[in-house]
């Protein structure tokens, strides 16, 4: 099987010079990661839904892996009937928890998980009542929603359907969730970890976000293509910008190194959507790749590179320019996360079946 | 942390039992070197799944084996010996890290230890005792210096066996042979029915089961014409060694059975047997020694047994020992055996035989002479002769004797080859007191 690689410049604005050529190139490479572990044939029955199936983050503190799959139906097969298996695993690679293990129950009802976010030695989750769209917010599977998130105007509720993914990030004990509720469609709440050291507040954004990135004392609620300046004190909202011209997307995801904003997106609901987006000046560089599907993640090496997957492809996109690369594996890539070097990514192996995989990204 | 365990001083207490069907013969042996352990504690002994793993390093000389830990499950001990005995493992200890367990429902083992290059390279089994689905099986690679390298895992498929060279890493499944590029990517999935063990050269993979070897190309990957051996019915395990171009099997077929025997790599068989082992009793490892003889260790609850081949299948020792044999390799002139100790309550043991034990003279003192250039292309040169030496025997790899030379000697001799065929041969030294060989290549 062969990888591709493509691009395809649809404008470049705001006197960032680069070249306009169009590109299209094709390559056989695999990614230029060197596994430094992988187990294949993990969970027997995972959930044939399709829907926020497999997810996966590396614990900063500990550089441990952990991993949600969903199981199925086939009670008394899966270690966790109707609900997600977790496996923990070492650096090197090494089971610490799972198969057997803990499952991670929501609610009654709540059977999706649809966010996940690694925070000093534990997690933040959100799961999804596919039901009736509520969600709930969890520390390390604690609920956390109802306390602190609180905006005492109407119920809480988060909801996405199911394969929606909820803008989270937890940072210097700020935690932020986006979601719905009942006044307010695009939702943004913050709240401490743990309780106490922050105020916690609450704002209603004017657009979609799915994404958000700290700029010094702004939180950035990264819509596609709008983007809102938030106070991170006091959640008053400040200015917009616009990353591309073109309709809302939802399911996008962004990265931020130094002053420019990578984002990615699907564009017209079918082809990868990628740019780029010098904060306070505009957009660098933008560009399609013929690739279908809802984007995996986004991350940036210390190689100039950009990492997402999509369906069963790896891509790989040159930050100067969008050029990409791309490589199937597997049946599917569901989770991708990053940190200090090593990249990690969780999907189907096949029908019935997945897999983990961590690599060392090389130059 | 690791816990050590405690040594005891070196116990010449053991005697394996020279039986060969004659109990009035029976000649105790003493192990060269032995040291026992008593953990405290050791897991319930199960048949097929052994405490103890031994790997010997041809390139460094070192012997290590791995010993499953009590007190902290899913760890087991790595213990590190020069071919002597003496007791290099380093500070802090050594481990593999098995998986998370549910003490009561799951278990883990190492069911293949090898090295080379002061690397060890172990298989391992988590085994989640009711649920097939839950099973993990994953190879990992350490350093002496405990630094860890790739871990490939094949999830709840059996893994038995894997290798590593420049070419990347083979993984052997039940009955798939996965293929991983030096990057760790895996790149090829080849189908290997039966297969158990692998033996793999810079251009042969040899694998499967009898009575069809499969033979793969290394760096192809291409299937070759395999190697039909004789079997007298389906095989469970089976292990393969290769001496130059002589590949050596043995295969558990159940009921106590093992079909063993030799092929040369064009197919042709040396020899074949068909062996009934012991009630309850199991392979549990086979080695080949610097002379080209095959060593089968065998097992069952406190006991073990050691069977000995001529390079042309004759049994030329039958050894019992009173403690389980969990595996079996050497150093060339050495065999190395390790097991559950009956004689200590939850201990342990490691020992050392010359390879001279059946008839009593050393070998491994032979080593002092050595042989120049090897590989060969038109002469020999041998060094070091024992002024007492009486006959230099040179023999191939399927045990015919090639060329005679009679003493005395000058500590020097020379001795061509051009006669001789491109292969692998011994040279083997034979005085009063020592008997001793050296494997060479001839290469024209």
């Amino acid at each position: 099987m062969k990888g591709r690689a493509s691009r395809t410049f649809l404008f470049v604005a705001r006197g960032i010079a680069c070249a306009t050529l169009l590109i299209a190139t094709t390559a056989d490479a695999q990614p230029p990661w060197d596994v430094l572990w992988s187990h294949g044939q993990l969970l027997w029955h995972p959930d044939p839904g399709g829907y926020n199936t497999n997810h996966i983050k590396i614990d900063p503190s500990t550089d441990e892996t952990f991993v949600f799959i969903k199981g199925n139906e086939d009670v008394g097969i899966d270690p966790c009937d109707y609900s997600y298996q977790m496996f923990g695993f070492s650096p090197d690679g090494v089971l610490l928890y799972g198969p057997g293990g803990p499952c991670f129950y929501g609610p009654s009802g709540y059977q999706y998980h649809s966010s996940l976010f690694p925070v000093e030695h534990g997690r933040i989750d959100v799961s999804n009542n596919y039901s009736d769209s509520g969600s709930r917010v969890g520390i390390a599977g604690t609920s956390i929603e109802g306390v602190a998130l609180y905006c005492a105007i109407g119920v809480q509720e988060f909801g996405y359907l199911p394969g929606d993914h909820h803008a989270m990030l937890a940072q210097e004990h700020e935690l932020y969730v986006g979601g719905n509720d009942v006044n307010c469609d695009h939702r943004l709440w913050r709240t401490s970890y743990p309780h106490g050291l922050s105020q916690p507040w609450c704002a209603c954004v004017p657009h979609d976000f799915n994404a958000f990135e700290l700029v010094n004392d702004s939180l950035l609620a990264v819509g596609f293509p709008t983007v809102t300046t938030v106070a991170r004190n006091t959640g008053s909202l400040g200015s917009s910008f616009q990353l591309y011209t073109g309709p809302t997307i939802v399911n996008g995801w962004s990265c931020l190194v130094a002053d420019t904003l990578y984002w990615i997106s699907q564009f017209g609901g079918q082809d990868l959507h990628v740019g780029s987006y010098l904060l306070n000046s505009g957009p660098v560089w933008e560009v399609t790749i013929p690739l279908q599907g809802q984007p995996v993640e986004l991350h940036h090496d210390a190689f100039g590179r950009l990492w997402t997957a999509v369906g069963n492809m790896i891509v790989w996109i040159d930050d100067t320019d969008g050029s990409s690369n791309s490589y199937p594996f597997g049946l599917s890539i569901e989770g991708m996360d990053m940190n200090n070097g090593s990249l990690v990514i969780t999907g189907a192996a096949n029908d019935s079946t997945s897999y983990v995989m961590r690599a060392l990204v090389e130059p | 942390m690791i816990g050590r365990a405690m040594r005891y001083q070196l116990m010449p207490l053991m005697t394996i039992v020279l039986g060969c069907g004659d109990l009035s013969a029976q000649v105790p042996v003493l192990p060269e070197w032995i040291h026992q352990y008593n953990y405290g504690a050791l897991p319930e002994y199960t048949v097929g799944r052994p405490h103890t793993k031994l790997a010997f390093d041809p390139s460094s000389g070192r012997l290590y084996r791995t010993v499953t830990h009590v007190a902290q499950a899913g760890i087991f001990e790595v213990q590190v010996f020069d071919a002597d005995g003496t007791d290099l493992t380093p500070t802090p200890a050594l481990s593999f890290h098995g998986a998370y367990t549910t003490t009561d429902h799951s278990t883990n083992d190492i069911v293949r230890l090898s090295a080379m290059n002061d690397t060890l390279q172990a298989v391992m089994h988590f085994v989640s005792l009711f649920v097939e689905e839950r099973n993990l099986n994953w190879v990992q690679y350490m350093a002496l210096d405990g630094s860890k390298d790739k871990l490939l895992g094949s999830g709840a498929r059996p893994m038995f066996d894997a290798h590593r060279d420049q070419l990347g890493t083979l993984v052997q499944l039940e009955d798939e042979l996965l293929v991983h590029n030096p990057s760790g990517w895996q790149t090829t999935t080849l189908m290997t029915a039966g297969a158990r063990r692998m033996v793999v050269t810079p251009d042969r993979i040899y694998t499967g089961a009898p009575p069809d070897l499969t033979v793969i190309d290394r760096n192809t990957l291409a299937p070759l014409p395999p190697l039909s051996i004789a079997s007298s019915g389906t095989a469970v395990t089976t292990d393969l060694l290769l001496n130059g171009n002589v590949l050596s099997y043995v295969a558990m077929i159940g009921n106590n059975t093992m079909d063993l025997g030799a092929t040369d790599t064009t197919g042709e068989s040396i020899w074949s047997e068909v062996i009934t082992l012991p009630d309850s009793a199991y392979v549990s490892g086979i080695a080949l020694d610097v002379i080209g003889d095959l060593w089968v260790s065998a097992t069952r609850v406190a006991q073990g047994y050691i069977y000995r081949f001529d390079p042309l299948g004759t049994l030329t020792g039958f050894y019992s020992l009173g403690k389980t044999i969990d595996d079996i390799t050497t150093s060339g002139t050495r065999i190395f055996i390790t097991g559950q100790d009956a004689d200590i309550t939850y201990g342990t043991y490691v020992a050392a035989f010359d390879i001279g034990i059946t008839d009593g003279m050393s070998s491994r003192d032979g080593t002092r002479f050595s042989i120049a250039p090897n590989p060969a292309t038109s002469t020999i040169t041998i060094n070091d002769i024992a002024a007492d030496t009486e006959l230099i025997t040179i023999v191939d790899a399927t045990g015919r004797t090639i060329k005679e030379l009679r003493g005395p000697f000058k500590a020097m001799v020379e001795c061509s080859v051009t006669d001789l065929a491109p292969g692998s041969y011994f040279l083997h030294i034979t005085g009063p007191a020592e008997k001793s060989a050296l494997p060479f290549q001839v290469a024209h």
